[in-house]
């Protein structure tokens, strides 16, 4: 019985008989995903700080009345 | 028996406020008062049907949890009337029409209630009704029987507050579980005892009759139904950076919209508190004039946000008649009152596994773009093109996503290939920009970047990033078996990819008014 194999995989090896695919190293890969992280960290931050001070803002704004 | 009887639509505000000051007991004046306003936002070539008894489940709920518990009589009946195309009418109802052909001529219905305040009870409208129907929206299906035939409507849900038992929180937090309940499978409608029943076990103080509810209490039904919900708020003062700035808070207001999910947008006055559901945005096809493109690119900026194009947005607000366009600056303006109304605050009720939000999405992307474009290795591949660009953020699932790539026709199959067969989560943020010079109904999009909407952790968000020339993509879940799995990133030359505009969120003429 023949293997079966994913048509992206041969999509793959085709393209790359082409010189159509750059893989990246490891170390490339993880030199990307780390900027990312970096990146990401401050995004979180700056969100959850966000997300606190406007929770405290708009419970301040409807202390005398509610939505109606 | 029942009372069952075809009207035109200029009886809608002759005949209905008789029949209903007889059945309820409420003055004909301030029926027609409240029907007017929906009969002139309705097409004339209408015939309208009308039934009483009958049972709309949401004041039936009411009745037997608050009206019913005073002294004077309530009837716990409502009136109903549908609307259909003029094709159909007492000659031919009866007749053996095709039900395809047949389901063409239901245009929604309405429903009346006995409370003087707001007699508007539970409705279901599709937009082809409407005389104005200029816009895309959120839109889900319900099955409903009128005279003995069956018929699928797709609309969104309406009600007014009685200003009793639901006033506007309850309302907008009843219609979007009708949306949510009629649409998907995971949630289900939520009547106004159960909202009284859910925010009991927090709430200091009785629940009838209402007083509103603060935005926490709308957040909190949410959750507690199974919502993973969100809630943005704006300093519209700008004084604190801590806070959500006013236009950040547009843009993040319109990605959800962008998205196909309705939000619970809270308005704020001097004096009062206001909440709508927001359901959509204006169509793109009415501001694309070149006096409008021109005023949209008159800053040397060469970069827009998709939310500086449209103030236009779609409300349903329990005030005023269903599918409601407000001016994004000035949304509600009470006439008898003088007061302006202001957004202060939305709701956003994600799907529960939906860990990334729009702020750290849109953050994000700018990263993914600056990090590519700045790395040795992938600098050759650029994003944003030379002149103006629109970027536009949305969530989607990536079964729609995939499907939208799949049957794009000036995507080629090696490109749907590599997407299809990529494993991909739930849901996705995608990121688009958009040639700004070319801005048409059909937008073309230079660059797509796809992140995980369910990552909530530091790595592991980049699906892929497109330029129509090259594709890198995240290859841990795609079947390459050559490589070891340690290599992560792959970048593909394709020839030149041509993508348009992702448009299957909000609903419009594109897809016929239907869900």
């Amino acid at each position: 019985m023949e293997k079966l194999v994913s048509r992206a995989s041969l999509l793959i090896k085709s393209m790359k008989e082409e010189g159509k695919v750059k893989t990246l190293t490891f170390h490339q890969s993880a030199s990307i995903d780390h900027k990312l992280a970096t990146g990401l960290k401050k995004i979180k931050t700056e969100f959850e700080t966000k997300e606190k001070n406007s929770r405290a803002y708009v419970a301040q704004v409807e202390l005398t009345c509610f939505n109606r | 028996m029942l009372f069952t009887q075809f009207i035109s639509k200029s009886e809608l505000t002759s005949l209905v406020p008789e029949f209903t000051e007889a059945i309820f007991g409420i003055d004909r004046e301030r029926v027609t008062e409240q029907l007017k306003p929906i009969a002139d936002i309705l097409i004339d070539n209408i015939v309208c049907f009308i039934e009483y008894p009958y049972v709309d489940k949401f004041h039936r709920d009411s009745y037997y949890s608050f009206f019913s518990k005073k002294h004077n009589h309530y009837d716990k009946n409502s009136i109903r009337i549908s609307f259909f195309n003029e094709e159909l009418d007492v000659k031919n109802y009866f007749s053996n029409i095709k039900n395809n052909v047949i389901e063409d001529y239901f245009l929604g219905f309405i429903s009346l209630r006995p409370t003087t305040y707001r007699i508007i009870g539970h409705s279901f409208i599709n937009p082809r009704a409407l005389k104005n129907n200029n816009f895309v929206c959120c839109l889900s299906s319900k099955k409903v029987l009128i005279n003995g035939r069956q018929f699928t409507i797709h609309g969104f849900p309406y009600c007014s507050q009685d200003n009793e038992s639901i006033s506007c929180s309850e309302a907008a937090i009843i219609n979007l579980f009708d949306y949510f309940g009629n649409k998907y499978s995971e949630y289900s409608t939520i009547l106004p005892s159960q909202v009284a029943k859910v925010l009991s076990k927090q709430s200091y103080q009785r629940q009838l009759p209402t007083n509103g509810l603060p935005t926490e209490n709308i957040s909190y039904v949410l959750k507690k139904m199974g919502f993973g919900t969100v809630v943005y708020s704006c300093d519209d003062t700008n004084r604190s950076s801590d806070v959500f700035k006013t236009n950040e808070f547009k843009e993040l207001m319109y990605i959800y919209i962008e998205s196909g999910i309705p939000i619970i947008a809270t308005l704020s006055s001097v004096k009062s508190h206001h909440a709508v559901i927001i359901i959509g945005r204006k169509d793109i096809k009415d501001d694309l004039s070149y006096k409008k493109k021109k005023s949209i690119f008159k800053s040397s900026n060469k970069e827009y946000i998709f939310s500086s194009i449209f103030k236009d947005l779609l409300v349903m607000d329990d005030n005023h008649p269903p599918y409601k366009m407000i001016d994004y600056d000035k949304p509600i303006f009470n006439s008898k009152t003088k007061e302006l109304y202001q957004f202060k605050s939305f709701i956003v009720p994600l799907y529960s596994k939906v860990h990334l939000d729009a702020f750290q999405f849109k953050k994000f992307f700018y990263t993914i773009i600056e990090n590519f474009e700045t790395d040795p290795e992938t600098k050759h591949v650029k994003f944003r093109g030379e002149k103006n660009s629109i970027y536009r953020f949305f969530l989607a699932s990536s079964r729609s996503y995939k499907n939208y790539i799949v049957t794009s026709l000036s995507i080629s199959d090696e490109f749907k290939a590599i997407i299809v067969d990529k494993s991909m989560p739930k849901f996705i943020w995608i990121g688009e920009i958009i040639n700004g010079d070319m801005i048409s109904v059909e937008q073309k999009v230079e660059s797509i970047i796809a992140v995980d909407a369910t990552e909530s952790g530091l790595t592991g968000h980049l699906i892929f990033a497109t330029n129509s020339r090259h594709l890198i993509i995240n290859n841990t879940h795609l079947s390459d078996e050559e490589e070891s799995p340690n290599k992560k990133y792959q970048i593909f030359d394709f020839g030149n990819e041509i993508f348009y505009t992702f448009a299957s969120n909000l609903k419009g003429v594109h897809t016929q008014w239907k869900n």
